[in-house]
């Protein structure tokens, strides 16, 4: 499964949630759905505004972790 | 969102209203086959439904003493009895889940697990449906081919009855599925930044 790592990235850029949102002109709301890992998908034009404002890359807020579940059924 | 139109809402209220209505005759007519058994129990079956005024004959037909006497008065009974209730309990549910959908329609609450029980409800009561209306087009069948008639009256339910909700069964059953696909899509947009 793939994750989030936003948080981390928000703490190294010592930005708060309130300010990323109005940033990337995205609701609270929806911003506390990406960092809680609850989205389903994430836009890419949603993902380009997080790497311009947090001046990074993708791959430093998303990140791929192997599900146990998934080898299990293998 | 799209606002509902107010004669669309009017005429929804209107049909949940004459939906409950029949929800309360419905239960009124659990009596029914109580009365399928009582004639049973008290004597002959095949002249109850010969005078039964809902039972219409084929007039050319002379009808014999023999095919009377061998009329499977109790197997009509019981296909009868057990038919009608199980048509009406499960007209009950369906209505209750149409007026429990027809609710959040009009408050504007299109997409919601409330909806998808609901409508999974829809088929489970058509599934019984099909199940009352099978014993009841037995039960049909007997008077039809022992006493050369058919009833015109309540519980009428023929094959062609059952095939027809067996075509309603697998309308519903789509919809069923669709609606439920779209419910999927609605949570995965929602929870799509």
């Amino acid at each position: 499964m793939v994750k989030l790592t936003l948080n981390v990235v928000m703490a190294e850029r010592n930005i708060s949630s309130q300010e990323l949102a109005a940033a990337i002109d995205i609701t609270p709301a929806n911003l506390s759905i990406l960092k809680t890992g609850k989205a389903k998908a994430i836009r890419f034009s949603t993902l380009e505004k997080i790497c311009r404002v947090l001046a990074c890359q993708p791959g430093d807020i998303l990140k791929y972790v192997a599900d146990p579940t998934e080898s299990e059924d293998k | 969102m799209l606002a509902m139109p107010k004669w669309v809402k009017f005429f929804t209220n209107l049909m949940i209203v004459i939906v409950q209505i029949s929800i309360l005759f419905a239960y009124v007519g659990f009596l029914w086959p109580l009365g399928y058994l009582y004639e049973g129990y008290h004597g002959d079956v095949a002249q109850a439904v010969l005078d039964n005024d809902d039972f219409l004959r084929y007039s050319a037909h002379h009808l014999t003493a023999g095919a009377m006497a061998s009329f499977p008065g109790w197997p009509y009974v019981l296909l009868m009895a057990v038919g009608s209730a199980i048509w009406i309990g499960a007209s009950i549910m369906f209505a209750k889940a149409m007026v429990k959908l027809l609710n959040n329609v009009v408050e504007e609450d299109y997409f919601s697990q409330n909806n998808i029980a609901a409508v999974k409800r829809l088929v489970v009561a058509q599934c019984y449906v099909v199940i009352g209306e099978f014993f009841l087009a037995g039960g049909n069948q007997l008077t039809s081919s022992w006493l050369r008639g058919y009833n015109n009256g309540a519980f009428s339910q023929t094959w062609t009855n059952t095939i027809d909700s067996i075509g309603l069964l697998i309308v519903l059953k789509v919809i069923s599925v669709i609606y439920e696909r779209a419910m999927t899509m609605k949570v995965e947009n929602d929870l799509t930044v």
